[in-house]
């Protein structure tokens, strides 16, 4: 049987040009770009030719471009610089964003910062009448993500920069670009934003690599303390490895972009079509038509999430209950609940991603898979279409 | 000339075993999960993860539970000292070394901002942290004292069993940074009896990008990283798993070849003091002649430019270092040698050779020509060379 791994917002296979590119500095170029002789010089211009690369996608310049160990660390390094420079003030994050951003955002409301979660709509899409209310003078810091981890739901960044730089110009205007990044188009500068998160596993390339972008005069303290690099802002030896993986794979997934949103778009609408004639009772949680291209999250009322990732698991079909990062706990999805959904339409979420590796074929075999593996949870649980059991 | 080079800059970065380069490329291939995930494919990248964290506590003697991977020994480092100081509520000092990592000292340069109290010990003509020294500074406040096991300079291994000792004897957590010692010495924690130790992958020719903070089992630190919750909560953030793929196999292949390894490194490096002595004059070792990292000569030739004969030997083929390379491209004189209290002509004209793996006793006798035919030609120059 062949393997069908509908999970890629988790995490993604790594591309083949992105492990040739890191192998190949494992093997020839393992100077550390600090070292000043002919080996160390020789990572350094590897490392800054990367950056230069990544720069480009993102139409930013190079200096902006700060490499860390993955999304999480940006996210972080951003939302604590953005608090620090104040002991007190505003902080605003989105009430559907991933833990690396909520998180540290309840942490600093712990220690006496003014937390504001800023709510969504039953689609999870953040409501601005509400930011213009809460962004006060005081506002040090506004968080959100460009496309949800669970529903794909995709953020009107362009409008919440003007309205952050209009009602309280200091505030630092974060972007979580993690699920974005590689598969939309990017417009730092139209959106006014002061920093952007990547991820690398996200896109094809390595775990342990990611990056922020950070606005050049952006006054956000460094996170990790040592040696300075990243010009100062992130010390500890870089992976170089994995930097000039990143590269290899960002620039394969951004050159695609149009192709593999076409090919991902026929594949979810396949599986979200065969779900449909087969499955009763089957939901998509979320605007499917103006979600992103790679997220499709459901639900199918009467089977809890768990028990259809291990039936499906079983098939060599591989999907989410909400988001990986919090699959080893048994707890709702904030995201689904901020969306306002029903508990019987959380506790049956199932999440599936994409990447321009899946085919029409799959989702179609998986789409039989599912429904027979609905229906017999179904009958075992005593569940009948229509009412509760 | 010489096509092949030679490095000899291995307390810098160390190139991988091959063997860990082709186990990455085949678990890139192969696997790719992400530990969190509840499915098949996640329970095998987290199956590796955990094999991983049993290679790098086995390495130095823990148990498996209180390893936690980072990104690094600079992130390792960072954790150990703000998480130590966020979880303790009441005191306020914290102790360290003049000569330790700038992950150490900018860290605590850091919390010395943010109010608390940090004593920088001075070390001796060596390097070395003397165990009365830190006697003499600690306090009842003090709630951590954190000394590296060997200086990545000089190389000079510190007592750590002994300082451990009384800053246990005081109440105080002890942390050290074992990134330059593990693989090179003996790195056992049980023996050294301390309660947070930091190693790196890249300094044991594992993979860039992974490093681990050992913990013991009991010892709250505040949290660095917030998010998925990854290892037990200390450490947000999906993990490396090619890296600590890599960094695991480094380990194992560390721990079962470092002694004979090191024994080799020794005689090399021995080899290549000793000829220097006998073919150029006016030389010193810095750091102790005895109680030092096996692969590490730290010399100053006077009379000359440390960087002048740096930049000669580089374009022989053959690297060194300065001073460390986490200075990130400084040329500012050694924090370490300055607080060892060595002084012009000796401080300018040092440099650090470190061995490690693929270096031969043929390299180590061409480097000791060509240094002797560089220090002359720059003596000959240098208006400091007495006629």
């Amino acid at each position: 049987m062949q393997e069908i791994y509908f999970d890629n917002s988790a995490t993604t296979k790594v591309a083949p040009e992105a492990i040739a590119a890191a192998i190949k500095v494992m093997a020839e170029e393992y100077g550390n770009p600090s070292s000043i002789h002919s080996k160390g010089v020789a990572a350094f211009r590897l490392l800054q030719q990367s950056r230069q690369e990544l720069a480009q996608l993102l139409a930013a310049d190079k200096k902006e471009i700060y490499y860390t160990s993955c999304g999480s660390e940006s996210n972080n390094a951003a939302i604590y610089g953005a608090a620090v420079r104040l002991h007190s003030g505003r902080l605003i994050v989105g009430a559907t964003e991933h833990p690396s951003l909520l998180e540290p955002a309840k942490d600093l409301a712990s220690k006496g910062y003014d937390l504001q979660l800023l709510p969504v709509d039953g689609w999870g899409i953040v409501d601005l009448a509400v930011l213009e209310q809460i962004l006060t003078k005081d506002t040090l810091f506004v968080g959100v993500h460009y496309v949800n981890n669970e529903t794909g739901a995709i953020q009107p960044l362009r409008e919440i920069g003007a309205m952050v730089k209009q009602l309280a110009p200091q505030a630092h205007f974060h972007i979580d670009g993690v699920q974005a990044f590689g598969r939309l188009a990017v417009n730092l500068a139209e959106w006014q934003a002061d920093s952007f998160a990547v991820s690398g596993h996200k896109i094809h390339a390595p775990k342990g690599i990611g990056l922020l972008w950070l606005k050049s005069g952006s006054k956000i303290p460094p996170f990790i303390r040592g040696g300075g690099q990243e010009s100062g802002w992130r010390s500890g030896t870089e992976n170089l490895p994995s930097i000039v993986a990143l590269s290899a794979a960002a620039l394969k997934i951004t050159a695609n972009m149009g192709q593999n949103a076409a090919r991902i778009a026929a594949v979810k609408q396949t599986l979200l079509t065969n779900i449909k004639q087969l499955v009763e009772e089957s939901f998509v949680n979320g605007d499917i038509s103006q979600a992103a291209p790679h997220i499709l999250n459901m639900s199918f009322i009467g089977v809890k999430s768990e028990v259809l990732v291990h039936y499906l698991e079983q098939q060599e079909i591989y999907v989410s209950s909400g988001s990986a990062c919090s699959s080893h706990k048994n707890v709702a999805s904030h995201v689904l609940t901020a969306m306002g959904l029903s508990n019987e339409r959380i506790a049956s979420e199932i999440r599936f991603s994409f990447c321009p590796d899946n085919n029409i074929e799959e989702a179609i075999i998986a789409a039989k898979a599912l429904a027979s593996a609905v229906s017999e949870i179904r009958q075992m649980t005593g569940y009948c279409s229509g009412g509760k059991k | 000339m010489l096509t092949e080079r030679i490095y000899l800059d291995h307390a810098a970065t160390t190139p991988m075993f091959p063997q860990v380069i082709d186990a990455m490329a085949d678990y890139m291939r192969n696997h790719f999960g992400n530990p969190s995930s509840a499915h098949a494919i996640g329970r095998d990248a987290k199956g590796y993860l955990e094999k991983a964290r049993e290679q790098v506590a086995s390495l130095i003697n823990v148990d498996t539970n209180d390893v936690f991977f980072t990104s690094g020994g600079t992130e390792a480092d960072n954790i150990a000292l703000f998480g130590g100081a966020s979880s303790e509520k009441s005191k306020k000092h914290l102790i360290t070394s003049a000569v330790e990592h700038h992950a150490i000292l900018e860290s605590c340069e850091q919390l010395k901002r943010e109010g608390y109290d940090v004593t920088i010990l001075d070390v001796d003509q060596y390097g070395m942290v003397q165990p009365e020294t830190l006697k003499a500074a600690i306090r009842e406040d003090t709630f951590l004292v954190s000394i590296m096991h060997a200086n990545n300079e000089v190389g000079t291994i510190n007592p750590i069993k002994e300082l451990a000792a009384i800053a246990h004897e005081a109440g105080a957590l002890f942390h050290v940074d074992a990134v330059q010692s593990v693989g090179k010495i003996e790195v056992d924690v049980q023996q050294l009896d301390v309660d947070m130790l930091t190693c790196s992958s890249h300094k044991i020719n594992g993979p860039k990008g992974a490093g681990a903070l050992y913990k013991r089992n009991g010892i709250r630190l505040g949290r660095r990283t917030y998010g998925g919750g990854q290892e037990k909560k200390l450490r947000s953030g999906t993990e490396n798993m090619p890296g600590i793929f890599g960094f695991g196999l480094a380990a194992e292949l560390t721990a079962k070849g470092w002694r004979e390894e090191m024994k080799e490194q020794k005689r090399l490096r021995d080899l290549f003091v000793s000829q220097i002595f006998s073919r150029i004059d006016q030389c010193r070792l810095n750091g102790h002649p005895e109680q030092r990292l096996p692969h590490n000569a730290n010399l100053a030739f006077n009379y000359i430019e440390g960087e002048a004969l740096f930049l000669y030997l580089d374009s022989a083929g053959i690297c060194c270092s300065t001073g460390s390379a986490c200075s990130s491209g400084s040329l500012s004189p050694s924090h370490v040698l300055q607080a060892m209290g060595i002084q012009n002509p000796w401080l300018d004209s040092s440099l650090r050779f470190s061995l490690g793996l693929g270096v031969t006793e043929q390299q180590i006798l061409h480097t000791v020509d060509v240094l002797e035919e560089k220090v002359a030609l720059l003596r000959k120059m240098s208006p400091y060379t007495p006629n």
